[in-house]
């Protein structure tokens, strides 16, 4: 009997569940808020709305968030932005956290392109990576 | 009495300087995960990288003090690449699933190509080297003014202080890594 329930509770004790997680390189380390300010395209303060999409590029998660623009600081009058960030539902990135819906962050942004000669894409990425996303 | 002081405490100083060296004070930070064995097994993806890649793999393999050795194999779980990713802001992403036992089930190390295309070779195996090392279960680590740890998180490892392989203090790294893993 207590060889069954051993076996039965061994059985009943969950699988080890995958976690996921993300290291990312600065190809640019940003060295204070004016070399910041100076190397992004706009820079905003605004709140994550629930609207994001996700996507994998060769194995790499990413997600694409919408943000509302309640004051820009520098850069062209927007009143959304979508920014993209590496990460996704249930991934850990350390370096540079994913927005979260109903947040209100000061963001500074550089245009998302895979190329210079690429057709915009409409995103944004946050200037030197975690450095450009500050919780507000 | 003063004197037989004094000798103690140049004593340790030298003994400091020795084991750190200038600026070296141990820095090294691990990830929760790791390999169970030290011989590690990885298949090239990198193509056009993939003379870079073997420069990396060769300085950790060949640097002193090392406990693992990385080694070409088909289907591994542990996968090199060089993929545009776009500008993200990140030259290098590395990819890392981990199971209930700490241990790692997939691991990916990727060159962002929008970026290391612009970098010379010197800078490319920096960068790999780097990525190799969180695959090898090494966090970020590390601050300027230079030296810094192949572990430093930004680019400025190469391009301000000139580190193309790993340091004395990612090789501590490793070493703890396998010291923990054998412990378990």
């Amino acid at each position: 009997m207590a060889a069954g329930s051993a076996a039965l509770a061994l059985c009943a004790r969950p699988a080890p569940v995958a976690t996921e997680r993300i290291v990312t390189t600065d190809a640019r380390p940003a060295a204070g808020v004016a070399e910041l300010t100076a190397e992004s395209d706009l820079v905003v303060r605004g709140v994550a709305t629930g609207r994001r999409r996700s996507e994998r590029v060769a194995g790499v998660p990413f997600v694409v968030t919408e943000v509302r623009v309640t004051r820009v600081l520098a850069g062209p009058a927007v009143d959304m932005v979508w920014v993209r960030q590496v990460g996704g539902p249930g991934v850990e990135t350390p370096d540079a956290p994913v927005l979260v819906a109903g947040h209100g962050y000061l963001l500074y942004l550089q245009r998302f392109a895979y190329g210079p000669g690429d057709r915009p894409s409409g995103q944004y990425v946050t200037t030197g990576g975690g450095a450009g996303v500050v919780a507000a | 009495m003063v004197s037989s002081f004094l000798v103690r405490l140049v004593s340790v100083a030298v003994l400091f300087v020795a084991t750190a060296g200038p600026g070296q004070a141990r820095a090294y930070t691990l990830e929760a995960c790791a390999w169970a064995g030290t011989s590690i097994a990885y298949t090239d993806q990198s193509g056009a990288y993939a003379g870079t890649t073997e420069r990396a793999v060769a300085d950790w393999n060949g640097v002193r003090g090392s406990p693992v050795r990385l080694y070409a194999a088909n289907g591994a779980a542990l996968t090199f690449q060089a993929r545009n990713f776009g500008r993200s802001g990140y030259d290098g992403i590395t990819v890392m699933s981990c199971d209930g036992a700490g241990h790692f089930v997939h691991v990916t190390s990727s060159y962002n190509t929008y970026y290391a295309d612009r970098y010379g070779s010197a800078a490319r195996e920096s960068l790999f080297g780097h990525e190799i090392g969180h695959a090898l279960g090494l966090a970020h680590t590390g601050a300027l003014p230079c030296p810094v740890p192949i572990m430093y998180h930004g680019s400025d490892r190469y391009f301000s202080c000139g580190e193309v392989g790993p340091q004395p203090d990612d090789v501590a790294g490793v070493q703890a890594v396998v010291h923990r893993v054998q412990g378990r």
